[in-house]
């Protein structure tokens, strides 16, 4: 898979304060990559310097080669971008504004524009003004405007913001298939961590300006440690607690009324309970406590700015 | 670039702001020439033009011999109109004492005034209005240079001052037309170094209306340059439109005690005092003039532009 974009040590110092420190990571063609943090971490700012309405004050970014110091241009002309809300001329009629963003932009036929329309189902009232659509039909208006010239990226900043449940499913659904049947690169930003779960690939953690962690969605559900929940009987507690802390992998032990919550790998289990087992305790259960996205993003971003 | 002015005029002419600006204008020409008709019919025409160029170069004549401290411009002014009243009635080329469609639209040229405001309006707004819709997001992600987006923009602030100022030019013909009648035996002699010349009505009143649109366009240079750096079309357009109805005003109160007034905007931007002789600075000269605007328009452009397009684009 290729890199589409790649950023740089990007910096951002606005009157002496680091906004953005340091940022250093690449999306590839065909990913859905999110972009996490809780408010004021930078998100938007760092998709306004990808686009070029920001200039960073150290680092550089390259879309599919071109930097946008240098060659904004070329760069920006494989991407197709949301900025926050969609914002459109009102007085317009969406079709309008379609035929403003093509006029900007080489090689848009108006077959072009027609299938546009159609693929984000605005066929019935393209010919309205823009003032009387409702938020999901502008938000979808902002897609076809982002998509019009097969963009190599497509950024998306809150694309879920406003939107009810139903419209919510929907643009996830049109982020998944851009990226899987046109091998489009998204970067999408959101809090909402729920959400990030189900459209990205990958997710990068945003705090106060920096970086504290990308990976990929699968992985970070998958692997290392889990929390098990032990109930064993209250005088055998503390020497429980011992046995679990002797494991390999056993970490992390904390008492909550007459449950052990612990941190261990899923084949030490075993080891786990039959060392108990010998020594004579007496334990009713022990099982996995399902640990959700939601959980590591608390414990990585340190439990205090919570969404 | 084609595609850009076409983008920026569409959003022009899609909202109805700018079809209220041309019909106010219109009307306020039609008000105009009803208001001129109604006061031509009340009083008969009963001189005869000679008579009148008679009394006209008698006045002058006075104003020669009274006035001690004339200018020098002023005089040669004077002196000039003199001369064309004794062509006149040495040749017998007659003067309209009844207005006709040409004397008519040379008296609306003081409409463009209004024209002026509205400019300024649009001027002062868009590039403001783009940040407060928050469209310009949209707009400069797009493979097109700021300094392009900004210059589409401004050069559709000149073709909407081209079209006012063609439609006032215009619709003053037909309604002059239409109330004072096409006939009319008037002829524009210029004074011209010493000279007389006939010149075209026509091609007369296109240099007044011409010399006209440069003093508005430069308010509106200065509004767009506003609306650029500020980002705030009520600020760009309530700044612009206090310097047009003040400005000319302190300018001229500046210029009668002190001599560096004529390095004001507005000192300069009035072309047509050159005509008159009436030079607000002694010593002013159109070419004086001309300079003064050409470092104005360059210093506006150059904060307009360097702004633009060095700033970050938040909220």
């Amino acid at each position: 898979m290729s890199v589409v974009v790649q950023l740089e040590n990007v910096t951002k110092t606005i009157k002496g304060r680091k906004i953005i420190d340091s940022l250093h990571f690449s999306v590839h063609e065909g990913e859905v990559f999110g972009f996490l943090g809780p408010n004021g971490a930078g998100k938007t700012t760092t998709i306004r310097m990808i686009v070029g309405l920001m200039k960073m004050s150290e680092g550089d970014i390259f879309i599919s080669g071109h930097s946008v110091r240098t060659h904004f241009e070329d760069a920006i002309d494989n991407v197709g971008a949301i900025v926050e809300n969609p914002e459109l001329y009102k007085f317009l009629s969406g079709y309008e504004n379609l035929k403003q963003y093509a006029r900007m932009q080489k090689g848009i036929t108006k077959q072009r524009l027609d299938k546009v329309v159609e693929l984000v189902g605005l066929t019935d009232r393209i010919h309205d003004k823009v003032k009387t659509y409702s938020l999901g039909m502008r938000q979808r208006l902002g897609i076809a405007q982002s998509i019009l010239h097969r963009p190599k990226v497509l950024i998306l900043d809150e694309p879920t913001n406003g939107l009810d449940p139903a419209g919510i499913k929907e643009i996830r659904q049109y982020i998944r298939d851009l990226a899987e049947k046109e091998d489009m690169a998204v970067i999408v930003s959101s809090h909402l961590l729920s959400e990030m779960e189900m459209m990205c690939d990958r997710i990068g953690i945003l705090q106060k300006g920096k970086m504290i962690g990308v990976q990929s969605v699968r992985g970070w559900m998958e692997d290392g440690l889990e929390t098990y929940c032990a109930d064993v009987e209250k005088n055998d507690l503390a020497a429980a607690a011992m046995c679990i802390k002797e494991t390999a992998s056993g970490t992390n032990v904390k008492q909550e009324g007459n449950h052990l919550l612990f941190s261990a790998e899923r084949s030490d289990i075993p080891v786990i309970i039959r060392l108990l087992a010998e020594r004579g305790l007496s334990v009713y259960e022990v099982r996995k406590v399902s640990k959700s996205l939601e959980d590591r993003f608390l414990e990585i971003t340190g439990q205090q700015e919570v969404v | 670039m084609v595609g850009l002015i076409q983008n920026e005029w569409i959003k022009l002419f899609k909202r109805p702001g700018t079809y209220v600006m041309a019909a106010v204008l219109l009307l306020f020409i039609t008000a105009f020439a009803a208001f001129t008709k109604y006061e031509t019919s009340k009083q008969a025409h009963e001189t005869n033009w000679k008579q009148e160029v008679q009394a006209e170069t008698a006045l002058y004549q006075k104003q020669l011999a009274e006035s001690a401290g004339i200018t020098k411009e002023k005089k040669e002014f004077i002196e000039g109109q003199i001369a064309v009243n004794e062509c006149r009635l040495a040749e017998n080329k007659p003067v309209d004492t009844a207005p006709n469609m040409w004397s008519f639209v040379e008296s609306a040229n003081d409409i463009l005034q209004f024209a002026g405001l509205f400019i300024i309006v649009i001027a002062g707004g868009i590039v403001a209005s783009e940040f407060s819709w928050g469209t310009v997001k949209l707009l400069l992600i797009r493979p097109i240079s700021r300094s392009k987006v900004l210059l589409s923009k401004y050069a559709t602030v000149v073709l909407f001052g081209l079209f006012l100022t063609m439609l006032a030019f215009l619709f003053s013909v037909v309604i002059g037309a239409l109330l004072f009648g096409i006939e009319g035996e008037s002829v524009h002699l210029a004074y011209n170094g010493g000279q007389i010349v006939e010149q075209n009505i026509l091609f007369y009143l296109l240099k007044l209306y011409g010399l006209n649109m440069l003093d508005l366009l430069m308010m509106a240079t200065m509004a767009f340059m506003i609306s650029a750096v500020f980002r705030n079309s009520s600020l760009a357009i309530g700044i612009s439109l206090f310097l047009l109805f003040t400005g000319p005003n302190v300018t001229y109160l500046l210029s009668m005690r002190y001599d560096w007034a004529k390095y004001l905007l507005f000192a300069n931007t009035d072309l047509t005092q050159f005509q008159t002789g009436d030079a607000m600075v002694e010593g002013m000269t159109i070419g004086f003039s001309l300079t003064m605007l050409a470092l104005y328009f360059a210093f506006f452009q150059l904060l307009a532009f360097g702004v633009f397009q060095k700033r970050d684009v938040a909220a």
